[in-house]
């Protein structure tokens, strides 16, 4: 009876089979040198793919920062403004642009267009967002949104970064002080954060100075508006 | 920092590992952690608390999937249905494959192959864990995995074979 070796490696033989396959290696060199040869093979190829770089920092940098809790905490009164105000731009939302670009239910989509995102995120955080061009080497490629966040995917050099944006909050930023080209100051830690109008802005990305530049582009598209 | 935050941060090289054996580039990989991080703090209620790591596996795939549809459709194979049985031979292979060929080899396998064997024998996932991970019954993990690595031997001893036993 032939062994299935890999079966016993792995442990997944049944009482029988295994006893068997144990009687066999005590007394069959070649079965050894079968046992030997797989158990070599699994932990080259371990070996192998464990040794590959992982750009640790880089990927740190990609874990997004939580949602700040601060506007659940609200009190009620608040929570009414906020809901009017969902309403009335909920409703020019559907005034002007009808049924155009995605439901607002949709959590993410893909599109290289800044205005279907913007339509899409408008209606999602019922508010204006204005579509943010970053220019031709800055390609869109999706949208998602996570609690009271909209989320813009750009391509920049080839890698991901995601301009996050959500409703102003009263809140402080961390991190080392900037002045964008629009003259906003954004605070530079873990990503690049801001306040400017009514919105405030975290992109996040592999590379700090590329970060940087996407947020540059981004304050002066929503200076414009 | 959060605990939920500190325990993805610990799983970023495994998160990377697979990801780079899925899209077969770094560029692509990084991408490929980034979307799963969001993705995994967007349905952060949903995850049950037993297995982290092979819930974050399961969305990177359906993220790297989400992709591959986008990007254009691609037929799937069912290997599992339609490859006859190997009986390999793991004595026949001295491992003097170095390291390099061993990873552009396992590159050259097919994704359902690539994830297997990076899962069970490089993360060393358990089969429940690995079979969580690809949504696939635990036989076939252990099916696909053997067959797997009947493949990668199978092609590392055909180098071998080439180049006339000299490596």
């Amino acid at each position: 009876m032939r062994i299935d070796w890999q079966a016993y490696l792995d442990g997944s033989l049944d009482a029988e089979s295994k006893a068997l396959a144990d009687q066999q290696l005590q007394s069959d060199p070649s079965a050894q040198k079968e046992l030997a040869g797989l158990k070599a093979f699994v932990s080259s190829v371990r070996n192998a793919c464990l040794c590959e770089d992982v750009p640790l920092e880089r990927l740190n940098r990609l874990v997004p920062e939580p949602k700040s809790e601060s506007l659940r905490s609200s009190n009620y009164r608040t929570r009414w403004v906020y809901g009017l105000a969902a309403a009335a731009v909920l409703a020019f939302a559907f005034f002007r642009f009808g049924t155009q670009g995605p439901d607002p239910s949709v959590p993410d989509f893909a599109t290289n267009d800044p205005q279907v995102a913007s339509r899409w995120a408008s209606a999602k955080l019922s508010m204006n967002i204005p579509a943010l061009d970053l220019g031709r080497d800055a390609t869109l490629f999706r949208a998602h949104s996570y609690g009271e966040r909209c989320c813009f995917d750009y391509k920049v050099k080839g890698k991901a970064y995601h301009v996050n944006i959500e409703r102003k909050k009263d809140q402080s930023f961390e991190g080392r002080s900037i002045k964008l080209d629009s003259g906003t100051t954004a605070f530079v830690g873990r990503g690049v954060k801001w306040s400017q109008g009514a919105y405030q802005m975290y992109v996040v990305g592999p590379d700090e100075d590329v970060a940087i530049d996407v947020a540059n582009r981004t304050s002066s598209q929503l200076q414009r508006i | 920092m959060s605990d939920f935050e500190a325990s993805l941060r610990n799983e970023l090289p495994v998160l990377f590992r697979v990801a780079k054996r899925l899209a077969k580039s770094v560029d692509a990989a990084e991408d490929l952690v980034g979307q799963t991080l969001y993705a995994a703090i967007r349905f952060k209620h949903s995850f049950d608390g037993r297995h982290l790591r092979s819930w974050l596996i399961k969305i990177l795939r359906n993220e790297h999937n989400s992709q591959m549809r986008r990007d254009a459709s691609r037929p799937t194979v069912l290997l599992d249905e339609i490859e006859g049985e190997t009986e390999p031979f793991w004595d026949e292979v001295n491992w003097r494959v170095d390291a390099q060929t061993l990873l552009r080899e396992l590159d050259n396998l097919s994704e359902e192959h690539r994830m297997i064997i990076q899962l069970c024998d490089v993360e060393e996932l358990s089969y429940e864990q690995a079979a969580e991970a690809l949504d696939i019954p635990i036989g076939t993990v252990r099916s696909r995995l053997f067959r797997a690595r009947a493949k990668l031997r199978e092609r590392c001893a055909d180098l071998l074979v080439m180049d006339g036993g000299t490596r």
